[in-house]
Parts: C-alpha cells; sequence; structure tokens
C-alpha cells in the first residue's frame, strides 16, 4: 500500500556560450523540447511520478516548472488543445513560455563580463547553484510527504557548457550532499569533457553520457536517462567512463600523480 | 602352534560345535583348537571380535559367544568335569581376560578409519580428490592415501592423550534398582569402580586392605555406600570401615595446605578457625549437649560437603601437577605457569557452583597453585621462579614512570604556539581544477549566439519533428551491447551463462588434474630411481585421468551444446604441456 | 467468496481487457487516452522497452531485445515480454532472414505519440470555456460525489428502498452485478455479496460498478470502446476543473447522465455545458491512488483499533456507521464518535451473513485512521492480535465438515470387511475405515454400489 513515487529534476543549461549552441542556436530549442518530451516520458509512466525544470545561465538559475502560484495572480488554466494529455501539455507551454520570456529579458544578457567570466576568459554556467536549488527542491517535497509515501528523486544535468574551476568546491559540497540524500545525479553532456560532471556521476550513482549524435537527443534520454534506479540494475546501459580522480596541483593547476599533502588543510602539492 | 604370540591362557575343556577342544586366550587373538590337533581350528583377531555374550545365569549351560563386526556369532561351551561351578569359573576368567583385551584393539581400528573418514569429512577438497580419483580406479586408495593424502595425515600431531577427568557427581549417576525385597541393589561396572578408586585413593587403599581378605567385595561395596561417601548426612564419625579414612582424607588436606606458604595469609589457621567458629556456634545453639559431636548436625554436614568439595579439587590439582610433571622434564620453566593455568581452568569449571567460602578458598589455591607449581617442578631441574607478590597497579605505574623519566634529559623550555595567519583564504575555497584547453568565448561571440536565440524565439511554436525512424534505429543501434556507446561494458561472456552443475564439473575436475599433474610435476628433475617410477606412475595416471575424465567432460559439454574446445582449450594446454616433458625426458633417458 | 471470484477477473485494467474481445481492443487503442490508460498499466520494464522502440518503425528481433536486459533478470525480460504481448501493444512478425520479432501496434503508437506530443483530436472541446458563474470548488465536488455514492451504498443496505433516489438504470446495474436480488415482495435486497462489496474500499467499488455497468452498455447502443475511453479520458482530466459538453452525441450524452447519478461527473443541470470531474472519477483506471473522499462528516480514516478489541470509529455518517456495525456491538455513540467493541459473536454474526475475515481485515486497513498508519506502518497498521483473533474466530467455523455417508460394521470376518473397504477405495467412495472395529463408512451416494457389490460378493462366496 506504500505509493512510491519518482521525482525527475532536469537541469538544463540556457548558455548561449555553449558550443552547440554558438553553432546553430536552432538546435538549442530543439534540444529542449526533446528534454521537455522526455519529462513527459516520465510522467507518463506512473501517476505519481512528477517532474521540475531549472534552467542555469551563467550567474543565474530559475524553477521553470512548476510554477508556484503567487497571490493575486490567478492563472488562466491551460485547456487541452488537441490529444495530448493536459498534465503534458501544461509542463510543454509553461516551460516554453518561462523560457522565451527569460531569453527575451533583459537578464539574459546582462551579465557583468569582468565579473562573470572566470579566470580564464570562460563564460560557464552555475551549474552548481542550479544543483543547490534542485536539492532544495528535493528536499521540500520529501517533507511534504505524507504517511505512507516514498519519494526516489534524481537530477539529470543536460549541459554543454565548459566547466569553471571556481565553482569545484561548491560542486563537490552539491555532490556529497547528493549522495547523503540518496538523490542520483544523472549528466547528458552535449560538450566538451566534463570533469565534474564526470566525477559527480560517479559519486552519486548516475550515469554520465556524451550523445555523438546531438539532433537524436531524444532517442538517448530515453533509452539510457529514462528507467529509475531499480530498473537500471536490470537493464544492460552503457558503462561508466572511468573518471580521473588524480588532484590537481594547487599551485601549478596541473594533474599530478604523487605529490605531498598538506596535514592542516589537505591541499596537495 | 606356530604364531608367535603370548598364550594368555589356556583353557582346556571347552566345547565348540559339539567338539572337545582348548580355547586359548592370546595377546592378539582367540584361538580355538580342536581335541589333540597341532593346527588351529578357530581364529579370531581381537579386532574382528565385536563383543562377547554370556549364558544368563541359571542356564545349565555355560556359554560363551562372540559376535564380529559382521555379525556372526561363535559360541563356546564350557564342559569343565568338575561341574557347574568350575565351568563357571572357567568362562568368567576367559570373560574377564576379553574384557581387558578386546578395547584395546577395538580402539586401534577403529581410530584408523575414523580418522581417515574425519579427515574426508572435514576436507571438502580432499574429499573431491579422493572421489575423481579413486572411485573412478586413476589412483588406488592406498596410493591416494600416501601421497595425496600425506600431508593431512603427517600434519596430525599425536594427540596428546590427556586423562579424562571424573566429574565430581559421577556419584549420583549410579542408579539404584530395588530388587523387591526392601533393599536396593546398586550395579556397579568396573568403570564405576575406577572412577571412585580415581576419586578417593583412600577408598582405594582400604579395598586393597579388606578384599579379598576381610570380606568380599559385595560386602565392601555395601559398607561404601553405607558410609558417608554416600550419603551427606552421615558423617564420618561413625565407627565403620571408612571413618578412618575421612581421618586419613583430613591429614591429606592438611598436608597439601601446609605446602602453601604464601604471604601474608595462612591457610590452615583460616581453616582453624572456622572450624572452631562453627564449634562453637554449634555450642551456642544446643548448650546442652556441648560435646556431641556424634550428633549430625546441620554445621556438621555442611563441613562435610566443604571437605568434600575441596577434597575434588585436591585430587584435580594432583593430576595436574603429574601431568605437569611429566611435560616439565622437556619443558623449561616458563611453561611451568601454563598447567596450572589449566589447573585453575579447571577448577574453575568444576567448582563453577560452589559456595562462597569456597571461592575464597579457591582464590587462595589459585594464588598458591601458581606458586605450587614451580615448587614442584624444582625436581626438574629448571631454575625456580620467584613469587612475585602482586602489587596494585598504580605502585607498579608509578615504577614504570619512574625508570623512563630522566630528570637530566628533560628539556626545560616552554613553548609558545604560534597563531596560523592563512594567506589567499580563496585557494580553500576554490579547489583546483586541472585546466582544461578549453574553447575561450569573448563577449562578442556570446552576445551574438543571445541575439540568435532571441531571433529564433518567435519560430519556437508548434510540433517540431524530434526524430524520425532512421536515426533512432541508428541510435539503437549505437546504444546495443555491442554498440558503439557500450564499449567497455563486459557482456555477458560464456562463463556467466554456463549452469551451475557444468560449473562444479569443471571446477572440480581442475582440482584433481591440477592435483594429479602437481605429483608428475614434482618428479623432475629425476635424480633418484624412485623418482623416475614416481614419474611413471604419474604419467600413467595423468594418462588414465585424460581418458576418463576429460572425454566424459567432453561428451557432456557437448550434449549441453556449449562449446566445448573454448572451455576446456586450458586444460588441453597443459596437458600437452605434460605430454612434451614426459617424452622429452623419455628420449633423454633413451639417449643414455 | 461470490464477489471476490467476479472481482479477481477484473480486479485490474490489465485483467478486464484481457477479458475484452480483439476488436474492442483495436477500437480502444484508437483513443490516446486509452492508449495512455493501458500503457500505465504495464509493469515498469514493459513500459520502458515500449518507449525505447517508440519511434522506431519497424521491428526488432526478439533476440535483440532479449539483450537489453542483464543475464541476470530473464525472467523479468520474459515476464515484461509476456505483458506487452497479452495486451496487444505489439505483435509478432516475422522479419526478413526468419527471426522473430516483435513490432509496436502501429495504432497503439500513434495514438501513444499523439497522447505524449500532441495533435490529433481533443476530448472536450472546452478552449473556448469561459469562466464558469459559479465555479465549484473541489470541496464541493467531494461532497457532492459522496452524497451520490452513498445514496446508492444506503439503498443496498436499507430494508425499506424509496425507489425514487435511485433510479431504475443503477437498480438495473446492481441487479446484474449480483449485489441485489429480488425477493419474496418483489423488492430488491442486498445479497451475501452485497454485504461483500460494502465494505471494499471506495476505489475498488467504483470500479466493480463501472465494469459490470460497462457489460450493460452494449444493450444501450453505446459502444464499450468509446465508452471506455471517455472513462479513461475523464479519469485524466484534472480536479477541480471544468470541461464542456457539446459536441458529443446523445448515447454519450445518456451515458453523461448516468455517470453523474453515479457521482462520477457533477453537472448542475442536465443542460449545463460544462461539467467537472469529481475524485471518484480521477484515477479510475490506476487504482494504486487511494480515493480519500474527505469531508467533515465522512473521513476516510476514521476506525481506530485497540488491542483490547475495542473500536472508535470517528464518524457521523449512518453508512459508514452501518458499515461497522456488521461486525461490531455498538457500546456508546457520541456525536463525532461511536465505540464498539469486536467481540467473537460480532464477527460470527457477519461470518454468517457472508462476509469473510479477509474482507472485514482489509476494511478496517482501508479505514485505519492516521495516526494508527502513522504510530504502525502502513502495510499494517492494526494489532495483530486483533488480526489473528478474527482470522481464527472464522477458522473455528471450518472446524467440522459434515458429509452424508453410511455406516457399516459388524463383519463376521476380517476378509469380508477388506474386501468391501478395497472395493469403497477402489470405488473412491471410502470416507473411514477401522481395522481394528471393522467397521466402514462410505459415503451417502455410493451407498447403493456398495450395497451391490456386497450382495454379489455373498451370493458368490456363499
Amino acid at each position: 500500500m506504500e505509493v512510491e513515487s519518482n521525482l525527475l529534476i532536469v537541469v538544463i543549461d540556457v548558455n548561449p556560450a555553449q558550443k552547440y549552441v554558438r553553432s546553430d542556436s536552432k538546435q538549442f530549442f530543439n534540444c529542449v523540447d526533446s528534454v521537455l518530451t522526455f519529462c513527459n516520458a516520465h510522467l507518463m509512466l506512473q501517476a505519481s511520478n512528477k517532474a521540475c525544470v531549472i534552467a542555469s545561465h551563467i550567474n543565474q538559475s530559475h524553477i521553470l516548472y512548476p510554477i508556484e502560484e503567487r497571490e493575486g495572480v490567478t492563472l488562466k488554466p491551460i485547456r487541452q488543445v488537441d490529444g495530448q494529455y493536459e498534465v503534458f501539455l501544461e509542463l510543454e507551454k509553461s516551460v516554453r513560455s518561462q523560457i522565451k520570456k527569460f531569453v527575451m529579458s533583459d537578464a539574459f544578457t546582462s551579465f557583468d563580463s569582468t565579473r562573470s567570466a572566470d579566470s580564464s576568459g570562460n563564460f560557464t554556467t552555475c551549474l552548481a547553484s542550479a544543483l543547490g536549488k534542485a536539492l532544495c527542491y528535493i528536499n521540500r517535497k520529501e517533507r511534504e510527504l505524507t504517511a505512507g509515501e516514498k519519494l526516489n528523486s534524481r537530477i539529470l544535468v543536460v549541459s554543454g557548457s565548459s566547466e569553471s574551476t571556481a565553482q569545484y568546491m561548491s560542486f563537490m559540497n552539491v555532490f556529497f550532499s547528493a549522495q547523503k540524500l540518496g538523490v542520483i545525479i544523472d549528466a547528458c553532456v552535449l560538450g566538451p569533457y566534463a570533469t565534474l560532471l564526470s566525477q559527480g556521476a560517479d559519486i552519486t550513482g548516475g550515469i554520465y553520457l556524451r550523445p555523438p549524435h546531438i539532433p537524436g537527443l531524444l532517442q538517448y534520454l530515453l533509452w539510457v536517462f529514462l528507467p529509475e534506479a531499480s530498473l537500471r540494475k536490470q537493464l544492460a546501459l552503457p558503462p561508466p567512463v572511468p573518471v580521473d580522480y588524480r588532484a590537481a596541483c594547487f599551485c601549478h593547476r596541473q594533474l599530478i600523480d604523487m605529490g605531498y599533502v598538506c596535514s592542516v588543510c589537505l591541499s596537495s602539492k | 602352534m606356530t604364531s608367535s604370540e603370548d598364550v594368555l591362557l589356556q583353557m582346556p575343556n571347552v566345547k565348540y560345535k559339539k567338539d572337545d577342544g582348548t580355547l586359548y586366550v592370546m595377546s592378539e587373538r582367540l584361538a580355538w583348537i580342536q581335541g589333540n590337533r597341532d593346527v588351529v581350528t578357530l581364529s579370531h583377531k581381537y579386532a574382528d571380535i565385536k563383543s562377547q555374550k554370556i549364558s544368563p545365569e541359571g542356564k545349565p549351560k555355560i556359554q560363551l559367544q562372540i559376535v564380529l563386526h559382521d555379525n556372526s556369532t561363535f559360541t563356546f561351551h564350557f564342559v569343565n568335569p568338575e561341574g557347574q561351578q568350575g565351568q563357571i569359573g572357567d568362562r568368567d576368567q576367559v570373560k574377564e581376560l576379553l574384557i581387558q583385551l578386546l578395547p584395546k584393539f577395538r580402539i586401534k581400528v577403529n581410530r584408523e578409519l575414523e580418522e581417515k573418514n574425519r579427515l574426508l569429512m572435514e576436507n571438502p577438497r580432499l574429499y573431491q580428490l579422493y572421489r575423481d580419483l579413486v572411485t573412478e580406479r586413476i589412483v588406488t586408495a592406498d596410493e591416494f592415501w600416501a601421497s595425496h593424502a600425506q600431508q593431512f595425515l603427517s600434519s596430525q600431531k599425536p594427540v596428546t592423550y590427556q586423562e579424562k577427568g571424573v566429574s565430581s557427581g559421577f556419584l549420583s549417576g549410579i542408579k539404584p534398582e530395588t530388587d523387591g525385597m526392601n533393599g536396593i541393589r546398586y550395579n556397579l561396572s568396573t568403570d564405576v569402580i575406577e572412577s571412585i578408586f580415581k576419586t578417593y585413593p583412600a577408598v582405594r587403599r582400604k579395598h586393597l586392605e579388606c578384599v579379598p581378605s576381610q570380606m568380599t567385595e559385595q560386602e565392601f561395596w555395601t559398607k561404601f555406600f553405607q558410609s558417608h561417601y554416600f550419603h551427606r548426612d552421615r558423617l564420618p564419625l561413625l565407627k565403620d570401615l571408612f571413618s578412618d579414612c575421612a581421618k586419613t582424607d583430613d591429614k591429606e588436606m592438611r598436608r597439601e595446605l601446609e605446602k602453601i606458604k604464601v604471604v601474608g595469609s595462612d591457610v590452615i589457621s583460616i581453616l582453624e578457625d572456622s572450624e572452631r567458629v562453627d564449634m562453637s556456634a554449634s555450642e551456642m545453639a544446643d548448650p546442652v549437649n556441648p560435646k556431641d559431636k556424634d550428633k549430625v548436625t546441620a554445621q556438621g554436614i555442611y563441613q562435610n560437603m566443604i571437605k568434600r568439595f575441596n577434597q575434588h579439587s585436591i585430587m584435580i590439582l594432583k593430576a595436574c601437577e603429574r601431568n605437569s610433571a611429566k611435560e616439565g622434564e622437556s619443558n623449561s620453566s616458563s611453561n611451568s605457569a601454563q598447567p596450572s593455568n589449566s589447573a585453575t581452568d579447571e577448577q574453575a569449571m568444576v567448582n563453577g557452583s560452589s559456595s562462597k567460602k569456597k571461592k575464597k578458598r579457591d582464590k587462595d589455591k589459585d594464588n598458591s597453585s601458581t606458586s605450587a607449581a614451580p615448587v614442584e617442578n624444582g625436581d626438574s631441574g629448571a631454575s625456580a621462579s620467584l613469587v612475585q607478590p602482586l602489587e596494585p597497579p598504580e605502585v607498579k605505574r608509578a615504577k614504570i614512570a619512574d625508570k623512563l623519566a630522566f630528570e637530566d634529559l628533560m628539556s626545560t623550555e616552554t613553548h609558545s604556539y604560534a597563531q596560523l595567519n592563512l594567506t589567499r583564504i580563496d585557494r580553500y575555497l576554490n579547489g583546483p581544477v586541472p585546466d582544461h584547453k578549453t574553447d575561450v568565448v569573448s563577449s562578442d561571440e556570446l552576445q551574438r549566439a543571445s541575439l540568435s536565440m532571441r531571433e529564433h524565439v518567435p519560430r519556437w511554436e508548434g510540433r517540431p519533428r524530434l526524430l524520425d525512424s532512421p536515426n533512432a534505429v541508428k541510435i539503437v543501434g549505437e546504444l546495443q551491447p555491442g554498440g558503439a556507446l557500450m564499449k567497455g561494458s563486459h557482456p555477458d561472456s560464456v562463463a556467466l551463462t554456463l549452469p551451475k552443475e557444468v560449473e562444479q564439473d569443471i571446477r572440480s575436475m581442475y582440482g584433481s588434474l591440477c592435483e594429479v599433474l602437481r605429483h608428475f610435476w614434482s618428479c623432475f628433475p629425476t635424480t633418484t630411481p624412485a623418482l623416475e617410477e614416481k614419474a611413471k606412475n604419474s604419467y600413467q595416471t595423468l594418462k588414465r585421468f585424460e581418458q576418463t575424465k576429460i572425454t566424459q567432460l567432453k561428451e557432456r559439454l557437448l550434449r549441453d551444446h556449449l562449446d566445448s574446445s573454448k572451455l576446456l582449450s586450458h586444460v588441453m594446454s597443459i596437458i600437452a604441456a605434460a605430454d612434451g616433458k614426459y617424452n622429452q625426458w623419455l628420449q633423454r633417458n633413451n639417449r643414455r | 467468496m461470490g464477489i471476490l471470484q467476479h472481482f479477481a477477473e477484473c480486479k485490474s485494467l490489465v485483467d478486464y481487457l484481457k477479458t475484452l474481445s480483439n476488436h474492442v481492443v483495436d477500437d480502444l487503442f484508437g483513443y490516446p487516452a486509452a492508449c495512455l490508460a493501458i500503457f500505465r498499466e504495464l509493469p515498469k520494464l514493459a513500459q520502458n522497452y515500449v518507449l525505447r522502440i517508440l519511434y522506431v518503425e519497424q521491428a526488432i528481433p526478439q533476440a535483440v531485445i532479449s539483450t537489453w536486459v542483464s543475464k541476470a533478470h530473464v525472467k523479468e525480460h520474459s515476464e515484461a515480454a509476456e505483458a506487452i504481448s497479452t495486451l496487444r501493444v505489439w505483435k509478432e512478425v516475422t522479419m526478413q532472414g526468419g527471426l522473430a520479432g516483435w513490432m509496436l501496434d502501429h495504432k497503439f503508437r500513434h495514438n501513444l505519440k499523439v497522447a505524449l506530443l500532441g495533435g490529433g483530436k481533443q476530448w472536450t472541446k472546452s478552449t473556448n470555456l469561459d469562466q464558469d458563474s459559479k465555479p465549484r470548488t473541489v470541496k464541493d465536488l467531494d461532497l457532492y460525489a459522496l452524497e451520490r455514492w452513498e445514496a446508492m451504498l444506503h439503498f443496498l443496505t436499507e430494508k425499506q428502498q424509496k425507489s425514487d433516489t435511485v433510479s431504475k438504470d443503477t437498480i438495473m446495474t446492481l441487479t446484474h452485478a449480483g449485489l441485489m436480488e429480488q425477493d419474496e415482495n418483489n423488492a430488491p435486497s442486498i445479497t451475501n455479496e452485497g454485504f461483500q462489496f460494502l465494505l471494499l474500499d471506495t476505489a475498488s467499488q467504483v470500479w466493480y460498478f463501472i465494469v459490470k455497468y460497462l457489460e450493460t452498455v452494449e444493450q444501450r447502443g453505446l459502444s464499450t470502446a468509446e465508452c471506455l475511453a471517455f472513462l479513461f479520458s475523464l479519469s485524466f482530466a484534472t480536479l477541480g476543473r471544468d470541461y464542456g459538453t457539446e459536441g458529443f452525441e446523445d448515447n454519450m450524452q445518456q451515458f453523461m447522465q448516468h455517470l453523474r447519478e453515479f457521482g462520477l461527473i457533477y453537472q448542475r443541470t442536465r443542460k449545463a455545458g460544462r461539467f467537472y470531474p469529481t475524485r471518484l472519477a480521477l484515477n479510475l483506471a490506476s487504482r494504486n491512488n487511494k480515493i480519500s473522499l474527505d469531508t467533515e462528516k465522512h473521513k476516510t480514516g476514521f476506525i481506530v483499533v485497540e488491542t483490547n478489541y475495542r473500536l472508535y470509529a470517528y464518524t457521523d455518517s449512518d453508512l459508514q456507521l452501518a458499515l461497522v456495525g456488521m461486525f461490531t456491538d455498538f457500546l456508546f455513540r457520541f456525536p463525532n464518535l461511536v465505540v464498539g467493541v469486536i467481540t467473537r459473536d460480532s464477527i460470527r454474526q457477519a461470518l454468517r451473513s457472508g462476509i469473510s475475515a479477509e474482507q472485514i481485515i482489509s476494511f478496517l486497513k482501508m479505514h485505519a485512521h492516521y495516526e494508527m498508519i502513522k504510530t504502525a506502518h502502513i502495510n499494517n497498521p492494526l494489532p495483530p492480535t486483533v488480526v489473528d483473533q478474527i482470522r481464527l474466530w472464522e477458522m473455528e467455523r471450518n472446524r467440522l465438515t459434515f458429509t452424508d455417508s453410511v455406516l457399516y460394521n459388524q463383519f463376521l470376518s476380517h476378509r469380508d470387511y477388506e474386501v468391501v473397504r478395497d472395493y469403497a477405495q477402489e470405488t473412491g467412495v471410502l470416507l473411514h475405515g477401522s481395522d481394528q472395529k471393522r467397521t466402514i463408512v462410505v459415503k451417502g451416494s455410493g451407498h447403493d454400489d456398495v450395497k451391490r457389490f456386497w450382495k454379489r460378493h455373498s451370493k458368490n462366496s456363499s
């Protein structure tokens, strides 16, 4: 009689600095559509499944769905326009409108280029804050459970950005908190190799995938990331990518095999 | 008679199957010769005899029957012309002898087989080897035990045959039977009698004195059972046979206690004190008859019990000292602590449920035993270790600390600790990630990209065609096990799909094969003729093994449609290596 | 166990679908909502399979699909494949090269995609529906649904029937379902199965009732598939939202009126242009979610059972009290609380009317108070002593079984006895034979047979 529900949180990277976006911006919207269809497929599996979509930008992140009701603002109910299930339609429509709003807004382009870029001039997405928001959402949902309900959560990160060294600590904090909470973090990487995300997937028991063929993103998502944790054991999924856990020297920022460790702060040289 | 054994007893007038003859009880066998012949008609080793039976009393025929292990029986009829009494006497003689002899042989035979059985049961690998090699007639049983199981057999150190002690409650195990006439029958077997003698040496002495000179066995034992040894509430003060036993026991105990010289406690004085106290208590309780020590008082009974326990403990100690004296001749004095430890252990076990008073006494005895043992072993020639008085731990610690600290080496300064000032705190907040050669995006490019995104926004409506079938099929192909993305995953190999029995078979076959091969390879280089012989034999064994087991396995695999060539490739290669080596060796030999 | 038998057959949507004929299922595949409902009923692994090949429009070899699962879980794979095949979601095809393959049913694939992505027809024409002048809140809808459903259940329990509370159609359905029967006065009265029905949880009741109703639907000129599809679409609607009624044909409108009567939808008037689905209709297809129709008067979790067999029912609703009163003796009654005690007599009385111990226990579990669930586990909120005792009281009734039989004794000889006994055993009518007393007990039905045999035998021997 215990009701088990699965919560899927998708973190979409809307940073225009991603390589695949810069080359063709239409591809970006296709990818968003694929991700939304994937979310709907997740909701389709079970009536008790839930989803949440978070967008992550260079210096900000927003929860796009579900939209919280604000006092005084009654939203017009989204009605079925065709045979699509209402809930799916709702998700798609709201996320799309939110993204449109965001892209057109000033906040999208107003970033202080001196502050947001890190030392090497990269404009990287602040995924860590988006992941943090996701974890807070999960925590809230867990508190709202009634007796006899169980919530399994997982996070999927769809991103093509390169990684920022400045976020290392935050990333590690997020990954270890997720591990403690029992939350799986999957990574679908559309750009260059992402060390931190692969480490995160390894730590939390998720899957790291780099689809070679980006337009077919939906099939990859449906195949690899849709099954829930208990099913993943039964299915034959892509093998884990060997993670480079070597430490980097603190002063030279180079990967080292053997080095010295400070006994106070555990930083290595 | 051409045997070289000793004849322990010769009994004429014994009929077997209605023939007259003589029964010979020898050291290893029982033999019967008919009439005046020379050749032995009937002979059975004691090892083969399972048990003996006698005809019940009251029957006219006096017979003795021996039962062999295979349940065949042989009956001997005693026909002493003197009459029934003589016959009974004859038969009893034979019986007594047999009773003594049979157990010795029984143990020996069984022991060997038991050993082997036990080994096989304990070692499943050995058992498997045995099954594979011996039952398939690749190796004979003797060879097996000689070579393969050698390590197991020899690793058994000679079991130190520890004498089984006598439990303090064994007397209660003698269950009496009523014989219908207001009397009680006690059945005494030799074991019980042995135990009684072991526990009470005084009784043994008395027995030697009295029987058979003054009284019969029966009378002696009747008296024993009436005595204080058996009845708790009968004090040894009655003037009966065993009262002086009690006195001797007391004297023994005193002597033992006197051996104890522990600093700070005087056991004997405690003992005397307690006795005095008891006496006075009984005096106070019953002032009318102060001197009536014959009366059965409660105090007296308790004292008696306690004395009994103490005697038992002393017996145990003595036994252990005897043991340790035997070992002490070969061990150094450092091991002398061990037997006494075992003594204390035994003591603790035996006296587990005793009264508190006795525990205190035992503690004293513990201390005494540690000191007594080295004194006892003084005759072994080892140096006696001094008795260390037990010190309280604080004193010990102080002493040790004293010895460790050397004042003149200690430094006189006190350190002041420096405060830790961190520079560049952000180093600790932002860990290092190695700099990848990431593409640097200039802010111009960024602006361009965001603008193009904005342009596209109005066009983002409707239902896009997300995925078409050919693409989907292509991607599905990539994601199949064995596809581009699945490299590195371990597809379920043949090994995982083997049914369990086949796996087991292969495993056990490997075990036996490796055992055979081990013996084969150990023969090379052949330095002695014995090794050459062994090499030849083991090669033969290997060949036999190959013929039987390997072909069996191959057939089995073929039946199950499994790929035998892949599975058995390793097996074939190691056999081929052995073949090659043997042939090479043969050639070299022939050349010489 | 009458109702449970019927029940087992259509316990879940899957089983019910299996009972439908092929062409009905085919029709069903034409509706996206139905496809979605069927999809949700599949086991999880099967769902993943279907989604994986949703976009692949060709057959896939079975061997390939079986490699998707690791070897250790072959059993789950075959179960999943089996489930998909029985629902006819995919069918076997032979591909080139003679390999056996599977291909998704074309209609199913198309409509599932519609449900997922869009396209196709909408279910109700509600896009341009303007704001309802008198909107109904969720609470109102719950009250309404409860009132309607309880009216029907009351109808089942009351002795004197006021036949205007419930329409003739409902009575017809109830009779067809076997919950009521005509007694001597030609008035409908409740049957044993009706009692059992009352003790089920609301979701099961609704489902059972609808299933039985659908069995009569063909007679009224509606197609089962269409009604089912409507029901499925209804179950996927959002609670508290109104939907337009225009565009439905007349017989569908009639169907909707029936639903209105059962309490599954709410319409203010018969001709109103909008309707609201109620909680009873939601999640009709997937009965995993408990429907909790909580109002002040009527809460679903209202029973507290103590280890001393006392029962406290925090309710005022007559129906609920009537249900509880079937197997407890009431001691006190307060405005919001009723105290009763579960005794041997009360349970036996319930058992006599045909309710089983399992049903009583599941009823108690279903309505266990939230506090009980919190302190104990949700799977067994009741004290085990009470549960076991109820079962024991039921088993007491099974101590003795009666069979009609005939006793043979006083055989003259042992041989005679043996002969008769063996014959009786061979023909299978022997119930008991005692060698010492030389008596045989034979079933009543076999008595003549054995008698004839004996006469023949004694004639032969004498």
